[in-house]
C-alpha cells in the first residue's frame, strides 16, 4: 500500500492558518496563507508545546504548499523551529514550498539552509 | 504584572440606570447612591446620548421601553458606538428565553428577571464593578506598555542619520516609515577614516521593540568599529557571530548591505547579506542589480567575501527594506519586488527625484497601509565633486 504524507491520521490540531498532526515518528505542519508577525509568536508557542511532549530526536515536516506569503517573521519562525529540532538532535523538512515561500528564502540567501522535500515518497520511505 | 485596580484611590464606577419607569428608576437610584456614580435615563433615545455625550462603565438596561428598546440600545452601543467595555445589565420583566438569548447574543453581559432580590442584584452589579476594574487595569497596564514603546522608537529616531554628509560629490535622502512605533529597519551613512563613505541599509526580522533592541546591536557594532580599520567582511564576521551568540534562539535575524563608496578612486566595495537587492544606475544606463550573495546574519557561521562595482561620472545607488513593496493593495494583491524595482528604476534616476516623495511617485498612496517598516537611502556621487547638501528634502549645491 502506497504511504502518503495524509494518510494513516493521529493527534490533530489547529488555529488560523496552522494544523498539525502527530504522526508515528513524525510531526507534521501545515502552514497555509499569509504566515506573518500577527500569528508567529502563536505558532512558535504551539509548536514548542508540541516539541516539548514530542519523542527524542524529532521529526517536523513542515508543509508550505498553500502559503501565500512569508515575511521576515515567517523566516525567523522557520529557523527558530529548524534551531530547536536540531537542539533535540532532530530534523526540519520543508515540504513542497510554494513559489512565494521559495522567493522569499532565497531572496534572504536560507533556501540551502533548509531541507525540502518535494516527494512524499522518498521522505516517507525513510520510515520502517 | 496586572494591577487589579482595587486600591481605595479608584475613581467611582459609573452607572447608567435605563427604565421607562420612574419608580423603578428611583428605587434603583436609592440603594446605588452612595456606591457609585450614577446617570438616569427614562428611555433608549435617552440612554444613547448620555452614553455618546458623557459614556458610562455599567448600564442597567430595561428591555420594553418606548421611542427605542432596550435591544436597540444593545445593538447602537456595540455596532453605533463601538463600545464593548461597558457593561450591559439587562433588567427586565420580560422572561422569555428567547428575549434572553437575543440580547446576550446582540451584547448584553448579564439578563435578571424582575422583580429581583435586592442583593442578588447587588450582587450582580458586583460581578460587573469587578470587570470594569478590570478593564481599567488593562487599559492602565496597556498605556504603560504603550508608553514604553513609545520612548524606545523615539531613541531610535535618534539613531538613525539626519543630515547629509559634507563630501564633495555626494548627496544622501533617506526614508523612513515605521509600521508601528518600534522598528528593526536600520540605515546609516558616516565617512571613513580614508574619507570614503560608509552607507549601510539593515532589516531586522519581525518589528516591534525587540527588532528596535538588536537594530540597535547592530548599530552600535557598525558605528563603533569605524576607526578601527575594520573592513567589511570582518564587520560582518563580528555582527554574524554576535547575532548568532545572543539572539539566534528566537530564530531572529538580520539583513544587511554595507558598502563602502570610495568617490575618488570611482569604486563601491560592499557585501549584500539576505538584503533586497541594491539598484545602481551608472551614468544614466540600465540599473544594475546588486543581489545578495551571502545569508542573512544571525543563523550560522559564514566566510564573508567583499564584491565591488565600479562607479561613473554620476552614480545613483538607492537601498531600501522588504517593508517598501511588501503591502496589500485595496484590492487585495500584493505588491512585489520585481513592481517596485521596475517602477523606480524609472524615476530614481531623475533631475530632482524626491525620495520623501517616493510611494506618489511610483503611482502608489502618499501613505500605503504597509505591513512592514520602510526604509530607503538614495545616494548620488559626482566624480566632479560638487558639495551637496539636503535640506527639507532637497538637494542643494553648497556654495
Amino acid at each position: 500500500m502506497k504511504k502518503q504524507l495524509d494518510a494513516a491520521r493521529g493527534t490533530q490540531g489547529s488555529m488560523r492558518n496552522m494544523e498539525y498532526e502527530i504522526r508515528e515518528g513524525w510531526l507534521k505542519i501545515l502552514l497555509s496563507g499569509d504566515v506573518t508577525s500577527e500569528l508567529t509568536r502563536q505558532i512558535k508557542n504551539e509548536i514548542e508545546t508540541l516539541l516539548d511532549n514530542s519523542s527524542p530526536r524529532p521529526i517536523v515536516v513542515c508543509d508550505m504548499a498553500r502559503v501565500r506569503f512569508l515575511d521576515s517573521s515567517g523566516i525567523g519562525m522557520l529557523v527558530f523551529l529548524h534551531n530547536k529540532l536540531r537542539q533535540k538532535v532532530g530534523r526540519l523538512y520543508l515540504y513542497q514550498p510554494s513559489v512565494a515561500v521559495r522567493k522569499t528564502l532565497d531572496l534572504v540567501q536560507l533556501l540551502s539552509f533548509f531541507e525540502l522535500i518535494d516527494d512524499e515518497m522518498e521522505f516517507l520511505g525513510q520510515f520502517p | 504584572m496586572i494591577d487589579q485596580g482595587m486600591q481605595s484611590g479608584d475613581a467611582p464606577i459609573s452607572v447608567l440606570i435605563v427604565d421607562d419607569s420612574k419608580t423603578v428608576r428611583r428605587y434603583l437610584e436609592s440603594f446605588l447612591r452612595g456606591r457609585y456614580l450614577l446617570m438616569l435615563a427614562a428611555d433608549g433615545m435617552e440612554a444613547v446620548r448620555c452614553l455618546r455625550e458623557q459614556g458610562s462603565e455599567i448600564c442597567l438596561l430595561d428591555m420594553n421601553m418606548p421611542r427605542m428598546d432596550g435591544l436597540e440600545v444593545i445593538r447602537h452601543v456595540r455596532n453605533t458606538l463601538r463600545d464593548n467595555d461597558l457593561y450591559i445589565l439587562v433588567l427586565t420583566a420580560d422572561d422569555s428565553s428567547e428575549q434572553k438569548t437575543t440580547a446576550l447574543n446582540a451584547g448584553a453581559n448579564d439578563y435578571l428577571i424582575k422583580p429581583v432580590e435586592e442583593a442578588e442584584l447587588l450582587a450582580r452589579i458586583g460581578v460587573a464593578e469587578r470587570q470594569v476594574r478590570l478593564t481599567r487595569s488593562l487599559r492602565r497596564a496597556y498605556a504603560a506598555i504603550y508608553q514604553e514603546i513609545d520612548q524606545i522608537a523615539q531613541l531610535q529616531r535618534r539613531l538613525l542619520p539626519t543630515a547629509s554628509p559634507l563630501i564633495p560629490g555626494i548627496a544622501v535622502q533617506s526614508l523612513y516609515v515605521p509600521s508601528s512605533q518600534a522598528s528593526g529597519d536600520y540605515f546609516d551613512y558616516f565617512t571613513l577614516p580614508d574619507g570614503g563613505l560608509r552607507v549601510v541599509m539593515a532589516d531586522v526580522s519581525g518589528h516591534g521593540a525587540r527588532a528596535a533592541f538588536i537594530m540597535s546591536m547592530v548599530r552600535t557594532m557598525i558605528r563603533f568599529t569605524n576607526g578601527h580599520g575594520r573592513d567589511l567582511a570582518r564587520l560582518f564576521s563580528l555582527i554574524n557571530d554576535q547575532l548568532r551568540f545572543f539572539v539566534s534562539d528566537e530564530g531572529d535575524f538580520v539583513t544587511l548591505f554595507a558598502a563602502d563608496i570610495h568617490p575618488g578612486r570611482g569604486i563601491m566595495e560592499f557585501i549584500n547579506a539576505g538584503h533586497t537587492p541594491v539598484m545602481v544606475v551608472i551614468d544614466h544606463a540600465s540599473p544594475q542589480r546588486l543581489k545578495a550573495t551571502m545569508p542573512a546574519l544571525g543563523v550560522f557561521p559564514i566566510a564573508f567575501t567583499t564584491q565591488s562595482t565600479q562607479l561613473g561620472e554620476t552614480s545613483i545607488v538607492f537601498l531600501f527594506t522588504d517593508g517598501c513593496y511588501e503591502w496589500e493593495s485595496s484590492s487585495g494583491a500584493m505588491h512585489d519586488l520585481e513592481t517596485f524595482w521596475d517602477r523606480c528604476a524609472a524615476e530614481v534616476d531623475k533631475e530632482g527625484f524626491v525620495l520623501n516623495e517616493l510611494f506618489p511617485l511610483l503611482g502608489w498612496p502618499e501613505k500605503p497601509p504597509l505591513r512592514d517598516d520602510a526604509s530607503a537611502l538614495w545616494i548620488r556621487l559626482q566624480r566632479s565633486g560638487e558639495m551637496h547638501t539636503i535640506k527639507n528634502g532637497m538637494i542643494r549645491k553648497q556654495a
